[in-house]
């Protein structure tokens, strides 16, 4: 009786330290492999009278960042995300939006294209800033061009997102869930400032021009 | 006599919390059956960023209970809103908010779901004066122990400023400051006291924020 009472205080003592050596590893972090699922929602928005055409590259489909940072490998599929930011964003400036297949003819009437190219992506982590944030940061080129292919204007959208690390556990961090978060808020600041990039105050001459107005 | 000792590890006792709160009331405040409120995060692109944690817990807490207030979350608010309240577009005081204001669709979108104030929230909870270590290790026969004594502060420090967009003013301002020392004394067994300072700065503003909407007279 007595060697079963000792079994079972050397069984939950076991079973009590590991369980609180655990809750002393704060923060521990991995690398991660996340699949972001942005969704962008309808800007609340009037439309331009105006039909687009937006051209997807593979290269911007098939996106995929990988980095190694201090020997963790951190991978994002960013593929099919890029296309939401536009999609979302342009439908909500546009009466009209067609997706185009190649640039060369352009098969449909449009009043102008957008072509959108991916610049870089740059990860931050609390491992290597020494802060409390993960940080994404993912850096856009817009081209918007007249159907005859003339430049009408380029646009640099750095789209940033960031999460506190403080919301992903402090015992075991969920390090693919931050960095998840963080990148699908990165893509939806890149949409805010898309739309933010027609409003009067910050819309080039040449834009305006091309707009009517 | 033992069988107690990891029990009582496990369930990683509270320590000490000391709340404080403060409130600056610049007009009265009121709220119809038919209205809500949104509770939103105050986040900065190149500053710090509210938990997420926290906002949740004052809007949980907020549309609970017998004196309970019936809230839009800061997702569902951004998400209605967009882009105007994202981070980089945000209004920062009131006078930006009425300019957005004049827009007739954001307009129509406050009315048509009836919010009556927007409650920014901003704040944060840090751990600082981190001293000492445990160390753990398997022992001879597989056997897992921790030595040593950790310790650390926590100060949440958070702030509501509440927006009446039927009148386009800031009606004031709510401060919860909880702080509290945490340790974890480690004698083969670690035992955590953790100072909850989050929850009880969340707890606190929420039960002002109530007091200072339902029952606000100037």
């Amino acid at each position: 009786m007595k060697s079963m009472f000792s079994k079972v205080i050397v069984y939950w003592s076991v079973r009590a330290t590991c369980l609180s050596a655990l809750f002393i590893l704060w923060g521990c972090a991995s690398g991660a492999h996340v699949i972001p699922s942005v969704s962008i929602p309808s800007p609340l928005i009037d439309s331009f009278p105006k039909t687009v055409g937006v051209y997807y590259s593979t290269e911007l489909k098939d996106d995929i960042f990988e980095e190694e940072k201090k020997r963790q490998k951190y991978v994002i599929e960013l593929g099919s995300n890029h296309e939401q930011v536009f999609d979302s964003s342009l439908n909500g400036l546009f009466e009209k939006v067609v997706t185009l297949d190649s640039l060369d003819p352009v098969s449909e009437t449009v009043d102008g294209i957008f072509i959108p190219e991916i610049q870089g992506v740059t990860l931050a982590t609390p491992a290597v800033t020494g802060q409390d944030y993960y940080e994404v940061l993912i850096r856009y080129s817009i081209r918007l061009i007249e159907p005859n292919g003339d430049e009408i204007h380029r646009w640099i959208v750095p789209g940033y997102g960031k999460v506190n690390r403080r919301d992903y556990g402090s015992v075991m961090e969920r390090t693919s869930d931050a960095l998840q978060q963080a990148t699908e808020n990165a893509l939806r600041d890149a949409s805010s400032q898309i739309i933010a990039n027609f409003s009067p105050g910050s819309r080039p001459l040449a834009v305006s021009v091309w707009l009517g107005l | 006599m033992f069988a107690i000792v990891p029990l009582t590890g496990l369930l990683a006792m509270q320590g000490c919390v000391q709340t404080t709160q403060e409130e600056f009331r610049e007009a009265n405040t009121g709220i119809g059956e038919d209205q809500i409120i949104a509770i939103l995060r105050r986040s900065s692109l190149m500053g710090h960023n509210t938990e997420q944690a926290f906002i949740d817990c004052v809007t949980d807490r907020t549309s609970k209970g017998r004196d309970g207030i019936d809230v839009i979350s800061n997702q569902e608010f951004m998400d209605a809103f967009f882009p105007w309240f994202e981070a980089r577009y945000a209004p920062t005081d009131i006078d930006e908010l009425k300019k957005i204001s004049r827009n007739n669709k954001i307009k129509d979108r406050l009315e048509s779901l009836g919010i009556r104030y927007l409650v920014w929230i901003d704040g944060s909870t840090k751990r600082e004066n981190q001293n000492g270590s445990v160390q753990c290790a398997v022992a001879t026969g597989g056997i897992p122990a921790c030595f040593g004594f950790l310790s650390w502060r926590a100060e949440s420090i958070y702030e509501a400023v509440i927006w009446d967009v039927e009148r386009n003013i800031s009606v004031g301002k709510l401060s919860a400051e909880s702080k509290g020392m945490s340790f974890v004394p480690a004698v083969v067994i670690p035992i955590p006291f953790i100072a909850r300072t989050q929850s009880s700065a969340c707890a606190s503003l929420v039960d002002q924020l109530k007091e200072f909407i339902e029952d606000g007279q100037e």
